[in-house]
């Protein structure tokens, strides 16, 4: 009996400042439009047609975007265009795909399809990554540490095709992944990995001399591809931290 | 609210429950699930720990310290802006703006002004009109979350004298304690009486009714109460006094005794802090009488203030050593003023808290309180809760949000004729600028629309309008919500001294002076802390192409110049029936509808307004002449025009709500004047400063404000130090004590 009566009054009075809290809820609708940043860009109108994906994943994956002026948009459906370098953002109220202004961006997480890993983007600064467009470049963060690796998820051009399509011949481009590492030492400094080598791995730490080498040699690191050059960077990252 | 009926009630736990005794437990199953089901609805759900929540954010209250209490007209008010906010578990949960409002007793406002707070404290200088008449001012401060949770704003009386003003005379005779003040009516069959000191305080007696103790005078001597009951002598029916607080007795004493000459010295601190009632008892414990008080002297006061000397002269240096009470005790932030004493009846932050939280026990429109002990003495003080006068500005249709980043301004969009709220509409924000910017808002279900303000939008002429086609625009009103109505008050708590008159003629001399050697009390300073980054609302950043008119021959309206020399823009159509459209610069094809186009960054409804302008009118023609899409909106291209005069010249439009601007703290710092040994001994300029010291911002080191030295002038006279400010608590403290100059 006692507890029917207690429970009776807490919901009661649950009730009772149900007002307050249906206000309580307006009042957060609003402050989450207030901080909610506007996403803006180009509408997307025109398609490019390709042999091969222009895409780091195809099809739409949900992510976060970080703004330069500090806000973050949450769960947006994004898609990452390695060949334009472009980011994709499928506005719900309208339908349209927005090419969202590259100054708008500091950095993006994705969703990896079929998995629970999100990869995160950051932007560059054009210089480092030979890249022309002035608002900066979108790479792939591998490792963050002293030493970070980035990878530019960059669909090149390879080649031409001829298929046919509505019973006519069209020649198009043929797109594939042509990856660009790139290497932030301390203090800011950027380096290209140009040959996946181990050698060419350690020509870029000449300060580590032979303790990199060996250390990649125990591990039978052969640098060969691209989890070898994540654990590269880990072990040069060791290396540098057990030194100071 | 009083000590005998708390005793008499029944704890509410132990109460039985008539109502659930008699109901059978099915019936009470049946509540429950209803109840549970009512709880799962909207508006009863439970929202998760998000930190920027009206649920997680704290109650705030403010605090306001001003350099003095009386100023004159055309004098700055320096004030420190303390808020408080509970428990905050950081300063991103607080409000980040705070308002400011020094009003008339009509209510309408003198200065007013928006403060960026920095670490919840923000200080600055308001500027009073020197055409004020002589009169009591209110200085207000509230946030928006203190609008919203109902709290009292922070109020503050002070006096504003005009010394050219005839009316200077009536003001001190007519704000002279009266009989209303001096011998109040009875309240609940007690009467008392106050009898004014020397020092602008009070001798209370209060008349018991009783032959055996016809009354009891309460008087504070330098810095103990001392409460002499005045007895016959013979009649030994009177037992004891007791002081109580919060129920519990916190001093008592036996007056059975036939002893006459008998007084009882008490520490107020020893009584604490807030609500206290001074009971009389009787023989038979019985309650002969009980008086309702409020002492405003912390039970455990802060910081002590120190002086190297009690009397100074002329131009000496001063050296002030703060001490804390309690080791535990942590000074967060603290300001501290030195100024001529004013012959005003006590009215630091004591006297404040109280017109806040005294009237937490009152019932509405209730006498509460009879009396206040403040560090002065004691007063006369019948607050009452008067619900109405606490924010009569609120509009409550529309729903007001925390500030906790920027300052969020809001209006509703109503119909023109029945003024039904508009819901879905969609409203532009844009400032007069060089480069186009918005921010858009759609309407809510009550036609309420939001924007965030950042500093981008100070010193900027800045509009809002609906987004709608010119022809429709006259169905539509925008109201946008005044932060600063009218705030009357009802003067409580100052009563001027009988010296007064003295104190202000000397004042007004001292203005002559300073306005004859063009003194002034403070320097303008550039820039004032938490005004500096800002984000632009960009509209975009990168047009598709950019023209300048002075590149090309003369042309003569928006039609010539789309055609002529703006890539991709077209004016089609002849005389009053033209239409821009513009092409798609990637795929060469007209885009469907019609592009939206900017006047010196605002938003322009009609294009006819703006078809008649040459290319002497326009400076820049910028055109993004792409599909945009901008949030949810997608504009078929974008037009910015800018005249590049500076001039903001825009198109009429009868929608377009200019906001008002509001006005900006003076960016002013107090002139603390330092002495050397040549100019102490040579006066050259006559120093006359009523307000020797003013900081803001005192250091503090390991929780005790450092020591601070400044220079008497040449104004002879009693000088009162004070120092307020907030403990890391977020308690607020003050102290204070007297120096002389001879």
């Amino acid at each position: 009996m006692t507890k029917y009566s207690l429970a009776i009054a807490i919901l009661s009075i649950k009730l009772s400042t149900g007002i307050v809290y249906g206000q309580s809820a307006d009042i957060n609708g609003v402050i989450k439009d207030l901080n909610e940043p506007v996403l803006y860009g180009e509408v997307l109108n025109h398609h490019f047609q390709a042999v091969g994906s222009q895409f780091f994943i195809d099809g739409w994956s949900e992510g976060n975007i970080y703004h330069e002026k500090g806000g973050v948009s949450r769960n947006k459906m994004l898609q990452y265009n390695g060949y334009k370098d472009q980011l994709y953002w499928l506005n719900p109220s309208t339908g349209d795909i927005v090419i969202l202004d590259k100054n708008l961006v500091r950095k993006f997480t994705i969703k990896m399809p079929l998995t629970a890993d999100t990869v995160t983007f950051r932007k560059i600064e054009p210089v480092r990554t030979n890249n022309h467009d002035p608002a900066g470049s979108f790479v792939q963060v591998l490792v963050e540490d002293e030493i970070s690796l980035y990878v530019m998820r960059k669909i090149d051009n390879t080649g031409e095709r001829t298929i046919v399509q509505n019973e006519r011949r069209v020649t198009l481009p043929v797109l594939e992944p042509r990856p660009v590492y790139i290497i932030r030492h301390p203090g800011n400094r950027y380096t290209n990995l140009h040959r996946m080598r181990r050698q060419s791995f350690i020509n870029l730490f000449p300060e580590t001399g032979n303790r990199l080498r060996d250390a990649l040699q125990e591990k039978r690191n052969r640098v060969r591809n691209e989890k070898e050059l994540i654990e590269a960077v880990v072990i040069a990252n060791q290396i540098i931290k057990n030194e100071q | 609210m009083t000590i005998s009926r708390r005793q008499d009630a029944t704890p509410m736990s132990i109460r039985p429950s008539g109502l659930t005794d008699r109901l059978p437990i099915m019936r009470q199953t049946y509540i429950l699930l209803l109840l549970l089901i009512f709880a799962k609805l909207p508006g009863y759900s439970y929202y998760g720990n998000s930190p920027l929540q009206i649920e997680n954010l704290p109650e705030e209250e403010i605090h306001v310290h001003t350099d003095k209490d009386i100023y004159f007209a055309g004098d700055m008010v320096f004030f420190k802006l303390y808020l408080r906010s509970g428990n905050a578990r950081s300063h991103a949960h607080s409000s980040r703006v705070a308002y400011l409002s020094v009003n008339g007793k009509d209510g309408q406002p003198i200065a007013r002004h928006e403060v960026l707070l920095n670490s919840q404290t923000a200080y600055g200088g308001i500027m009073l009109p020197d055409t004020l008449s002589t009169a009591l001012l209110t200085l207000s401060a509230w946030t928006s979350k203190m609008l919203i949770d109902d709290t009292p704003p922070f109020r503050k009386q002070i006096v504003a004298v005009n010394r050219f003003d005839a009316g200077m005379a009536g003001f001190i005779s007519e704000n002279r304690p009266g009989k209303e003040i001096l011998a109040p009516p009875s309240v609940q069959g007690l009467r008392t009486e106050f009898i004014p000191s020397v020092n602008g305080t009070f001798a209370v007696l209060l008349y018991t009714g009783k032959g055996c103790l016809p009354y009891i005078r309460l008087e504070k001597e330098n810095k103990n109460i001392v409460i002499t009951p005045e007895r016959t002598g013979l009649d030994t029916s009177c037992r004891e006094i007791i002081i109580a607080r919060g129920g519990r007795v916190v001093w008592r004493e036996n007056v059975s005794s036939t002893d006459t000459t008998v007084s009882y010295s008490i520490e107020p601190g020893d009584l604490g802090y807030g609500h206290l009632s001074l009971e009389l008892k009787g023989q038979n414990n019985e309650n002969v009488f009980e008086a309702c008080w409020y002492n405003m002297i912390p039970a455990t006061p802060v910081i002590d203030i120190f002086t190297d000397k009690e009397a100074y002269g002329q131009r000496e240096r001063v050296l002030l050593n703060f001490r804390k009470q309690e080791e535990m005790t942590r000074v967060a932030s603290a300001s501290i003023s030195v100024v001529k004493t004013e012959s005003l009846l006590h009215n630091g932050p004591d006297i404040r808290q109280v017109l806040q939280r005294a009237t937490e026990g009152c019932g509405d429109n209730m006498p509460c309180y009879r009396f206040m002990l403040t560090a002065e003495g004691f007063i006369p003080a019948e607050l009452t809760k008067v619900a109405s006068e606490r924010y009569p500005e609120l509009q409550p249709e529309i729903l007001i949000v925390p500030e906790l980043r920027e300052p969020v301004i809001s209006g509703r969009v109503t119909t023109a004729g029945s003024n039904e709220p508009v819901s879905g509409a969609t409203i532009f924000l844009s400032a007069a600028d060089s480069i186009a910017n918005l921010q858009y808002s759609k309407t809510r279900q009550d036609g309420s629309f939001y924007f965030q303000m950042n500093e981008y939008y100070r010193q900027k002429a800045s509009y809002v309008n609906l987004f709608i086609p010119g022809e429709e625009a006259g169905r539509y009103r925008i109201t946008v919500r005044d932060k600063f109505a009218p705030l009357p008050f009802n003067p409580l708590s100052i009563v001027p001294h009988e010296n007064i008159g003295n104190y202000l003629e000397e004042a007004a001399m001292i203005r002559r002076v300073m306005q004859a050697y063009d003194i002034r009390t403070y320097h303008n300073t550039p820039d004032i802390p938490g005004y500096v980054h800002y984000s632009v609302p960009f509209l975009y950043r990168v047009p598709t192409h950019r023209i300048n008119t002075s590149d090309y021959i003369p042309l003569d309206n928006m039609t010539e110049i789309a055609n002529e020399i703006v890539p991709d823009l077209r004016v089609r159509g002849r005389g009053n029936d033209i239409s821009p459209v513009v092409i798609c610069s990637r795929t060469r094809s007209y885009m469907p509808g019609l592009p939206v186009f900017f006047m010196n960054g605002v938003y322009v409804r009609n294009f006819a307004d703006i078809a008649g302008l040459s290319s002497d009118d326009l400076a820049v023609v910028e055109i993004l002449s792409v599909p945009w899409s901008f949030g949810s909106i997608r504009f078929n291209g974008i037009v910015s025009l800018f005249d590049g005069k500076g001039t903001e010249k825009l198109p009429a439009d009868r929608l377009r709500t200019e906001l008002e601007t509001i006005p900006q703290l003076e960016r002013v710092t107090f002139r603390n004047i330092k002495y050397n040994s040549r100019e102490r001994n040579d006066p050259g300029i006559p120093d006359m400063r009523e307000t020797l010291f003013w900081e803001p911002s005192a250091l503090v080191d390991e929780g005790t404000p450092e020591d601070v030295i400044f220079y008497t002038g040449d104004l002879k006279g009693s000088y009162t130090i004070i120092i307020e400010g907030v403990t890391t608590e977020g308690e607020p403290f003050s102290g204070r004590t007297k120096i002389s100059v001879n």
